[in-house]
């Protein structure tokens, strides 16, 4: 199976589709989990933007130039598309309130983590984000933020408290 | 607290494959057409200049059979280098005309 500066190579040189296809393929599911993250859960904005990624990639496809993997450089114009959105048009906020119970189901944890992410400030959600479920090492995540590493590291210690009182809180006695 | 922190990354750091469910297709309609290949353009452009000057720069003689060819009086004299001209005109278009029906 061709590597992905092969499958750029055969796109750059004749505008080979289905090389741009596959690339496509293969890193979406990376690029529209973290977008979904970003986004809070807003799964139609998160693939709308990252269909946005892709075009943008596909148009700056010979500005990327090897030194760092594709994934990286995905993840940062869908990260920088993101935040421009972000800036100019605010989320809405979180559809449900974030329920306390630490017991919930895999799926409803997900969906409460992605709700509770919405109520995290901008950097905060955006370092967790990149930090987190992207293969991305600390200097990457802190590169695409454009900040130091230990800023990186607070934002997500910051980030992680805020979370664990969210979603991992006992439930209040008389709650039931 | 461990056990709290241990949860936390662990849902973090779960992050699930996400089906295509039909993004690739909706990526790739979006594109636009495919980008034209300018050789074949750039090949055929080059080749008509180069006629143009070839017939400006020519030896007079060869002149004076291209316009006893345009005005349809055979020159018996110019005929090998006309022949020449023609093979290489329209081996430069062919050249052109194949480029192009190859990108398609």
């Amino acid at each position: 199976m061709a590597d992905d500066t092969e499958l750029v190579a055969r796109v750059l040189a004749s505008d080979d589709r289905r090389a741009f296809a596959e690339l496509v393929r293969r890193h979406q599911s990376m690029v529209r989990g973290l977008l979904r993250r970003l986004c809070a859960g807003d799964a139609a904005r998160a693939d709308d933007l990252a269909q946005e990624t892709f075009l943008r990639a596909y148009r700056g496809l010979h500005s990327w130039r090897g030194d760092t993997r594709l994934s990286t450089w995905l993840c940062a114009i869908a990260f920088n598309g993101w935040r421009s959105l972000a800036r100019r048009a605010p989320e809405p906020l979180p559809p449900e309130p974030v329920p306390q119970r630490p017991g919930a189901e895999a799926c409803a944890d997900r969906l409460d983590l992605l709700r509770a992410l919405a109520t995290l400030r901008e950097e905060e959600r955006s370092a967790l984000a990149l930090a987190y479920g992207q293969e991305l090492t600390h200097e990457e995540a802190a590169e695409i933020l454009r900040c130091p590493v230990g800023t990186l590291k607070t934002h997500i210690l910051r980030g992680k408290e805020k979370l664990r009182r969210l979603l991992l809180a006992p439930e209040p006695e008389g709650a039931r | 607290m461990s056990g709290e922190s241990d949860r936390l990354d662990d849902l973090l750091a779960r992050d699930p494959y996400l089906d295509d469910g039909g993004f690739t297709e909706r990526v790739m309609a979006r594109l636009g057409p495919p980008r034209r290949d300018p050789r074949p353009v750039i090949l055929g452009v080059s080749a008509a200049v180069a006629l143009a000057l070839a017939a400006l720069w020519l030896p007079a003689e060869v002149r004076a059979a291209l316009a006893a060819l345009a005005s349809l009086r055979p020159a018996l004299g110019a005929a090998p280098a006309l022949v020449l001209a023609g093979v290489a005109a329209t081996a430069a278009l062919a050249v052109a005309a194949l480029g192009l029906v190859g990108e398609e």
